[in-house]
C-alpha cells in the first residue's frame, strides 16, 4: 500500500525521527514512542492524530 | 540578491487568459516551467489539496508525494492517479508547518495558491528549506497584491474566505525567503484580469454580502484605486488581482 521510499522518507514531524512501520497500519517514531495511523493506505502524519504507542 | 530580484519588478502583461486558477492548464504550466522539474527528481508538493500540481509534475519527476490537510482532497487527488494510471505519484496527510520527512530529501518543492492560509509563515518557510536538498530549488505560488491594493483586498478576501490569513506583496516574500535562508532566482509579479463575481461564486458567497464586498473594491481610493482599476464591463465587477510567481534556491 506505501511504498518502501515513501517508508524511506517519512519522519516524525515532531522530532524528525525517521518513522518504523509496524505492520499493518502503524507508523512509529521510536523518539517520541507515538504511533501514526494508515488509513485506506494514506499515512496520517498529523501530531494531534498520533496514538501513545503501547509497544 | 533582493536587488536582482527587483530588476524583475515592473510593468506585467495582464494575463486575459484568466479562468479558473487552479486547475486551469495554462496555471499548471507555469508552475511546471517555473520549477523546471528533472526527470530523477524526488518532488514535494505541499497543500496538494486535490493534487493538480502533483499530478502535473509527475511526467516530468521519478516521483512525486502530495501533501495535505484534508483527507476529502486527498481521495479526490488518488481517483485521478488511477484514473491516469500514474505509478508514481503518492499521498500523505500532513501539514506543511510540520512536514513529516526527513531532512534534505526533495529536489524540489511546490506549493501554490496556499501561503495566504498559513498563520506560521516563518516555520512553513523553515520547513520547506529542511526537506530540501542543498542545491536544489523551491517554488512559491500564491496571491500577492501590492501595496495599498492589498489592503483593500484583505478585508474582501477575509469575509469572503474566513481561513484567508494574508496575503504577502512580493517584496514580503523576498524578506521571508531570504530570512529563511533562501536565495530567491525570480519573483515575478503577475497581473491578473480578475472576475469579481466569478471569484465571490467559488467561495459560495451569499448575495448581500457579494454586493458589499464590491462596494469596498469599487470605493478604493488613490493609489489603491489606480492598482485595481475597477470596471463594470456589462454589468460585472472586474478589477486587477495579483499572483507571485517566486523561484528560491536553497543554497548548496
Amino acid at each position: 500500500m506505501i511504498s518502501e521510499e515513501l517508508l524511506e522518507i517519512l519522519a516524525c514531524p515532531k522530532c524528525h525521527t525517521k518513522i518504523e512501520y509496524r505492520e499493518p497500519d502503524k507508523l512509529r517514531c521510536p523518539n517520541c514512542k507515538v504511533v501514526y495511523p494508515i488509513v485506506d493506505g494514506i499515512p496520517v502524519m498529523l501530531i494531534e492524530e498520533a496514538k501513545p504507542d503501547e509497544e | 540578491m533582493t536587488e536582482d530580484v527587483r530588476a524583475r519588478f515592473g510593468p506585467v502583461a495582464a494575463n486575459y487568459a484568466h479562468a479558473k486558477f487552479h486547475s486551469s492548464p495554462e496555471g499548471l504550466r507555469e508552475v511546471v516551467e517555473l520549477a523546471r522539474p528533472q526527470l530523477g527528481d524526488l518532488a514535494l508538493d505541499v497543500a496538494t489539496g486535490t493534487g493538480h500540481v502533483a499530478l502535473a509534475l509527475a511526467p516530468h519527476v521519478r516521483r512525486v508525494y502530495g501533501l495535505d490537510l484534508t483527507r476529502e482532497m486527498l481521495d479526490q487527488a488518488r481517483r485521478v492517479t488511477a484514473e491516469r494510471d500514474l505509478m508514481n505519484v503518492e499521498w500523505v496527510i500532513g501539514d506543511a508547518v510540520r512536514l513529516p520527512f526527513a531532512d534534505e530529501t526533495f529536489d524540489l518543492y511546490t506549493v501554490r495558491a496556499a501561503p495566504h492560509h498559513f498563520l506560521d509563515v516563518d516555520h512553513f518557510l523553515h520547513e520547506a528549506y529542511r526537506v530540501l536538498r542543498p542545491g536544489r530549488h523551491a517554488v512559491f505560488v500564491d496571491c500577492a497584491p501590492p501595496m495599498p491594493a492589498r489592503d483593500v483586498l484583505h478585508e474582501v478576501e477575509k469575509r469572503r474566505d474566513p481561513s484567508h490569513v494574508m496575503s504577502r506583496t512580493v517584496e514580503e516574500w523576498v524578506e521571508l525567503l531570504e530570512h529563511a535562508g533562501f536565495v530567491v532566482d525570480s519573483a515575478i509579479p503577475r497581473e491578473l484580469d480578475w472576475d469579481f463575481e466569478d471569484w465571490m461564486r467559488t467561495m459560495a458567497v451569499p448575495a448581500p454580502m457579494v454586493a458589499e464586498l464590491a462596494e469596498i473594491v469599487e470605493s478604493a481610493e488613490g493609489e489603491a484605486r489606480r492598482q485595481l482599476r475597477p470596471e463594470r464591463r456589462d454589468g460585472r465587477l472586474w478589477h486587477a488581482y495579483w499572483h507571485a510567481l517566486i523561484r528560491a534556491e536553497r543554497p548548496g
